[in-house]
């Protein structure tokens, strides 16, 4: 027999409502239901008015995700049968609320401009593709695999105290460029990144590691840069030495 | 509708889709809010959408002929001396019109395909 879900909801249109509240509504279970799926449900038989993001719906664009029973996810990715009855859905935390399941996102795209995502090559560009060791692919691929959805920046404790901490997705992301032989970022960019806002801010409570959805371990990626980050210090330091002594 | 198709089915489908767009105009957003409203967001996307799918069965139902993913089970065949050509629709006030116009070959012949 199919159960009934009980799914609580955030409720909060900033324009009409004083304060956030919860609705919860009652939703007959079908097999391999998402929590997504119940959410649509609601939207289209029940209130037409309860707003969230979704696209894809099969866990690939990374539009959905929220807090379902406190753990950030994707909803279109969590099966309803994993969990209990009673199902407590809320935004992204410390995020601005938009309306109901919607935050704002734009302190996260606004970090994400910043750090240039996209390869910066040292030469002008080949006629051919520039080739790499499959090794070297390796080494980044998880990291190229992020979908951008926030999960992690939310379920960070650092972003949550420090706004202009860049947060696990963007320094993962960073270390994708970092580790990537075909990318020379200037010294400029690495001097931002070694800073409490950059590689050194990551508090490795590995919360991140936790929620994401691709099974991306951004703490790894941080750690990493960091070592990257110092390696290239010593190097930079070392050349402006030798520089010093010569002149 | 998917890939294997056949008239009756065909013209189920477009009876179906009639009724619905008749429905469409008798159908009203409960929902009014500025906000994400998706109530609103789907009623505007149904439109066109109901559009779309006539044109696609339209199109199926005239062409008598199998040529890749459009297969009519009463017309297995590929018939290039007939249908080698595109199917358009244009919106006419006395309803959907159908017209066609030749491929343009350039490199490759076009032959069957068979595997």
């Amino acid at each position: 027999m199919s159960r009934v879900l009980n799914i609580k909801v955030f409720r909060f249109h900033p324009e009409k409502d004083q304060r956030p509240y919860y609705d919860t509504f009652q939703v007959v279970e079908r097999e391999f239901m998402s929590v997504l799926e119940a959410l649509l449900e609601i939207q289209h038989e029940q209130d037409g008015s309860l707003a969230f993001r979704y696209a894809c719906r099969g866990a690939v664009c990374g539009s959905c995700a929220m807090s379902v029973n406190g753990l950030v996810g994707l909803a279109d990715r969590v099966q309803t049968r994993n969990l209990k009855a009673n199902i407590l859905v809320e935004p992204l935390s410390h995020l601005p609320v938009v309306k109901d399941l919607i935050v704002d996102m734009t302190f996260f795209w606004q970090h994400f401009q910043e750090i240039k995502p996209w390869l910066i090559p040292a030469e002008t560009a080949p006629e051919r593709e520039r080739l790499m060791n499959p090794a070297d692919t390796e080494k980044i691929e998880s990291f190229a695999s992020c979908i951008l959805c926030g999960s992690c920046y939310t379920a960070c404790p650092v972003t949550k105290r420090d706004r202009d901490f860049l947060g696990p997705a963007l320094l993962a992301k960073i270390y994708r460029f970092l580790a990537d032989p075909r990318d020379s970022r200037d010294a400029a960019f690495l001097a931002k990144l070694n800073s409490e806002q950059g590689v050194w801010g990551c508090d490795t409570i590995f919360n991140c590691v936790k929620v994401c959805p691709k099974q991306i371990r951004p703490t790894d990626a941080i750690v990493a840069a960091r070592k990257l980050v110092v390696g290239r210090f010593f190097k930079l330091f070392g050349a402006n030495r030798k520089r010093e002594k010569a002149e | 509708m998917g890939i294997f198709r056949e008239y009756a089915p065909l013209e189920d489908a477009w009876i179906k889709i009639k009724n619905l767009k008749e429905r469409y105009q008798y159908s009203f957003v409960r929902t009014k809010e500025s906000r994400f409203n998706a109530e609103l967001r789907a009623a505007l996307e149904l439109e066109p959408m109901l559009d779309v799918a006539e044109i696609i069965i339209s199109c199926a139902l005239a062409r008598k002929e199998s040529r890749g993913a459009h297969k009519r089970v009463d017309h297995p065949d590929r018939d290039d001396e007939n249908w080698l050509k595109h199917s358009l629709a244009q919106f006419t006030l006395q309803g959907t019109k159908l017209y066609y116009e030749p491929p343009v070959i350039t490199h490759y012949q076009p032959t069957e395909r068979t595997y």
